[in-house]
């Protein structure tokens, strides 16, 4: 097809013009500029540490503009040398909830607020508090009444609880030296989750527990507009770094004035056989008190558990927090099935119908 | 649960698949229990069997060709499957082959035995059998029963669950005992006759031809059972061995129906035989050995060529023929000449069939030693004791019938005269009407066999106990499964893989296809023998029976 054609011809003439570029951060952040004296290599850990890690899901049960109803769920599970460690203290491995997310008009304002109920009652002391979960879109940034909006608001209640199970983790699993390696940014996505972070941060100094977080996908870039990762990984070749893994640091340092992101930020390479290098993040406080050695210990642990063949150069802890945190659609029918009953016999159901329709036309005609 | 070894995850009553439990390392044809949720006072638990195994994984195949290519090519992949054993496991595919219930009333176990018609709980764990899961096959009445070997899961032996099978019903019923070479045909058959040495109510007629039953002073064999004397008869065509009656058959007590579908005649032969029978009765044979006079021959309507081949096939079959009294002077007529120890003339040899069948009736077994012997001879030797003894059974009336014992013949390669063609040549013979009709008469067969797929599946449906023994062949393995009493359609791997001495046991007074391991003759008699000073009462454990 001659349109496909010249779309790669300019795509690919667009590349090879760029020059890599310096890390592109906005003014919450001190980037520092590529240098190939960041790369450091990774071996074998020394240190036996337990790794816990943390994942979590949510999928729309209900969908209609104004309001979604949604299936949220948080994993956690703990490594050593690659072993799996038992959970001694009795926090549930996995916690279900179902959350209402609704919007409301006040004035100009619209306002989000969410309720939530524990699949299991033993789940509740690891769900966030209900009066958290009101947001204003404004303050959110959210253009409510898309399905980008709703789907960004419904997912606070997922975010919350884990951070909420994170700060369990940590006060009755870990010990001092041990790590948490959470999926994703250690950036808040919410007003109201600041507390949650800290109160985790909190608890992790208090334990000398190390926060960390790393992101499956990174949207950073250079300020020449070449992707972070990218650069970073063609760093490596242009100058001829052999280390099989690396760590690239430091990428970025969260000003302290940076309120929702309180990270250092550097990229990893977690195995010889990896097909991509992965953003990770410190938690700030900690990582200013750690030696480049005790860094690369630490990161070190983490390649230890990234030699998983199905994927390499992933942690295997994630690749199984994913696995379990993960909602999937064939476990929706049943939820869905009970859901629509109920709903049904309350008579609720010829009210929401309408609604669903609305916005599942796009799945229809996708299924056409 | 102890002795876990793995876990429903799904399948049917057919195919139920299991999880194994990592290093549990699950076998083809084990037997293991599921437990069902059940009563205080009760137990009930389903017996599967393993009827498949295969890998598994989470990884996709491409991974573990990756990973593999690494690893030969001498990469270093520093790569690995973190929880292999979450990762990578074995899947067992498994029937249900019975629903048993346990209840204990007044101190009495009881059971309740029932085909499986419900699934045991989802993820159910599996475990192991054990001796006391099968105590429901422990018999009431342990008289008068056949040995077959021990409970076998996969390839462990329960040597503390001995099976058996009723004597009378299983030998009335006709057994098959269908094997290709080497995997143990012989010693089963040896340690089932040493436990029948030991019962009351049956005769059995052996038709030896590898002379491997009896046994000699260097050989193992059924003359070193306490019983012998009372109990075992010995028949050899050779003089010289010492230990054995001569068999010797006069050729007066041949007739002509004891060539019926073994004698290689055709249907003229056939007719010219009954006709000349009839007009000679006893001395028929040498009759025609000597030569039948033209002119007699016409009156009888015997072509002239027809007796000619008869006499050549007496001579060549019996060994029986005629040379001139006096060389010189042939008007002085002929004498029969005798080639063979086997068939005999003048009064020597004119009891041994009464004789053997007076044996069989008083409930010996009757070994014929017939390596000596060509097809056509051993044959033709069963063929006349068989003939005898069922004409005599059915002239009995019911009420004497049912005093006398039960006899089963024993013969090798039973596709001779159980095959379809001897089955269909000329009316057949005596082994294809005890298998229709034996059962009505008390007669019954044990056919051994490598190749069932030539019995008629007539006669194969009639076989109602089948003790199956490893077999290549997969035409052999289908001839088998389509006529055994249990359904073994997904049994062929199984069947296929049955190491020496191993077998299943398909029978209609089974409850289901019980996987046994036949000992060792040797080391069985010689354990049996090891007992008898202290206790003289076998460790029956376990029947079988309807």
């Amino acid at each position: 097809m001659k349109s496909i054609k010249e779309i790669a011809e300019i795509l690919s003439a667009d590349l090879s013009e760029r020059e890599l570029g310096n890390p592109h951060f906005n003014s919450e952040y001190k980037s520092c500029p590529l240098n190939k004296k960041y790369f450091h290599e990774i071996n074998f850990a020394t240190k036996d540490r337990k790794i816990a890690f943390v994942d979590g899901g949510n999928q729309e049960l209900l969908p209609s503009p104004v309001s979604s109803v949604q299936l949220n769920r948080v994993y956690f599970s703990i490594f050593k040398n690659n072993k799996r460690v038992p959970i001694k203290s009795g926090i549930p491995q996995r916690i279900e909830f179902l959350s209402y997310t609704s919007s409301q008009l006040k004035g100009d304002d619209i306002n989000f607020e969410t309720k939530i109920r524990p699949v299991k009652d033993k789940f509740s002391p690891y769900l966030p508090d209900e009066r958290d979960l009101q947001a204003n879109a404004r303050k959110e940034n959210v253009e409510a009444g898309t399905q980008v909006g709703m789907d960004r608001m419904a997912s606070m209640a997922r975010r919350f609880a884990e951070w909420k199970i994170t700060g369990h983790v940590i006060e009755s699993e870990l010990e001092p030296g041990d790590i948490i390696v959470r999926d994703g940014s250690l950036q808040t996505g919410h007003q109201r989750e600041y507390k949650y972070e800290e109160d985790v941060f909190r608890k992790a100094m208090d334990n000398d527990v190390i926060i960390t977080g790393l992101s499956k996908t990174c949207r950073l870039a250079t300020d020449t507009r070449v992707s972070l990762i990218d650069s970073i990984q063609r760093l490596a070749d242009d100058t001829e770094i052999k280390y099989d893994k690396w760590c690239y640091y430091p990428v970025a340092w969260s000003k302290d004035t940076n309120r929702e992101h309180k990270a250092v930020i550097m990229v990893v390479k977690l195995n010889k056989h990896a097909h991509t290098a992965f953003r990770f993040e410190i938690f700030k406080e900690q990582a200013e008190t750690m030696s480049d050695k005790e860094i690369c210990e630490l990161v070190s642990c983490i390649a230890d558990n990234s030699k998983d063949i199905k994927v390499p150069g992933y942690p295997y802890g994630l690749i199984d927090a994913d696995l379990w945190a993960r909602v999937k659609n064939e476990e929706m029918e049943g939820y869905k099935a009970k859901l629509y009953s109920e709903l049904s016999r309350m008579g609720t159901w010829k009210q929401v119908n309408p609604l669903i329709k609305i916005v599942n036309t796009h799945e229809k005609l996708d299924g056409q | 649960m102890t002795n876990e070894r793995g876990q429903i995850i799904g399948g049917g009553l057919k195919d139920i698949i299991i999880r194994e439990k990592n290093g549990e390392n699950l076998e083809l044809g084990e037997l293991l229990i599921v437990e069902n949720a059940s009563q205080s006072d009760e137990r009930n638990y389903t017996i599967l069997q393993v009827k498949d195994i295969e890998y598994k994984s989470q990884a996709h195949q491409s991974t573990h060709e990756l990973l593999s290519g690494m690893k030969l090519e001498g990469y270093d992949p520093d790569l690995e499957f973190m929880e292999p054993e979450l990762t990578n496991y074995n899947l067992g595919r498994a029937k249900s082959l019975l629903y048993v219930q346990e209840k204990i009333t007044g101190g009495e176990r009881e059971y309740i035995t029932k085909s499986p018609k419900r699934l045991p709980n989802f993820f159910s764990p599996i475990k192991s059998i054990e001796e006391s899961d099968l105590k429901f096959l422990e018999p009431k009445n342990i008289e008068n029963s056949i040995y077959l070997g021990d409970i076998r899961s996969g390839s462990t032996v329960e040597e503390g669950i001995k099976v058996y099978i009723d004597l009378i019903k299983s030998l009335t019923h006709h057994i098959l005992i269908p094997a290709t070479t080497g995997r143990g045909k012989s010693n089963l058959v040896k340690v089932m006759l040493w436990s029948i040495l030991d019962t009351e109510g049956a005769g059995i007629l052996v038709l030896d031809p590898h002379d491997e039953y009896y046994g000699d002073s260097i050989k193992i064999g059924l003359r070193y059972h306490p019983k012998k004397d009372e109990k075992l008869e010995y028949y050899s065509p050779d003089k010289d061995n010492d230990d054995a009656v001569t068999l010797a058959i006069n050729v007066k007590k041949i007739r002509p129906y004891h060539f019926s579908g073994i004698g290689g005649f055709s249907s003229a032969q056939t007719e010219a035989i009954r006709t000349i029978y009839n007009k000679y009765k006893s001395n028929w044979i040498t009759k025609i050995a000597k030569g039948i006079d033209r002119d007699v021959l016409k009156e009888m309507g015997v072509h002239e060529g027809t007796a000619e081949v008869l006499k050549r096939k007496i001579e060549t079959k019996l060994g029986v023929y005629s040379v001139d009294i006096d060389e010189d002077n042939p008007a002085m007529g002929k004498k029969c000449i005798f080639n063979s120890n086997l068939f005999v003339g003048g009064d020597y040899g004119l009891s041994t069939v009464e004789d053997i069948v007076g044996a069989l009736e008083d409930e010996k077994v009757v070994i014929i030693d017939s390596s000596k012997l060509s097809d056509f001879e051993e044959l033709f030797i069963g063929s006349i004791i068989t003939s005898n003894i069922f004409n005599k059974y059915k002239r009995y009336n019911s009420k004497e019938l049912n005093n006398k014992p039960v006899i089963s013949i024993v013969i090798e390669e039973a596709p001779r005269v159980l095959g379809q063609d001897a089955i269909e040549s000329h009316g057949g013979n005596i082994y294809g009407t005890i298998a229709r009709e034996g059962r009505k008469f008390k007669i019954g067969l044990i056919a051994i066999t490598q190749l069932s797929s030539v019995i008629p599946r007539a006669i194969l449906a009639n076989m109602n106990t089948k003790i199956i023994l490893g077999n290549e062949m997969s035409p052999e393995r289908s001839a088998i499964i389509n006529s055994a009493s249990q359904d073994l359609s997904d049994d062929e791997r199984i069947i296929a893989s049955l190491d020496k001495g191993e077998a299943i046991v398909s029978s209609v007074f089974t409850r289901f296809a019980i996987p046994i391991y036949t000992p060792e003759f040797k080391k069985y008699v010689k354990e049996y023998l090891d007992e008898i000073p202290q206790d003289k009462t076998k460790d029956l454990k376990t029947m079988v029976i309807g």
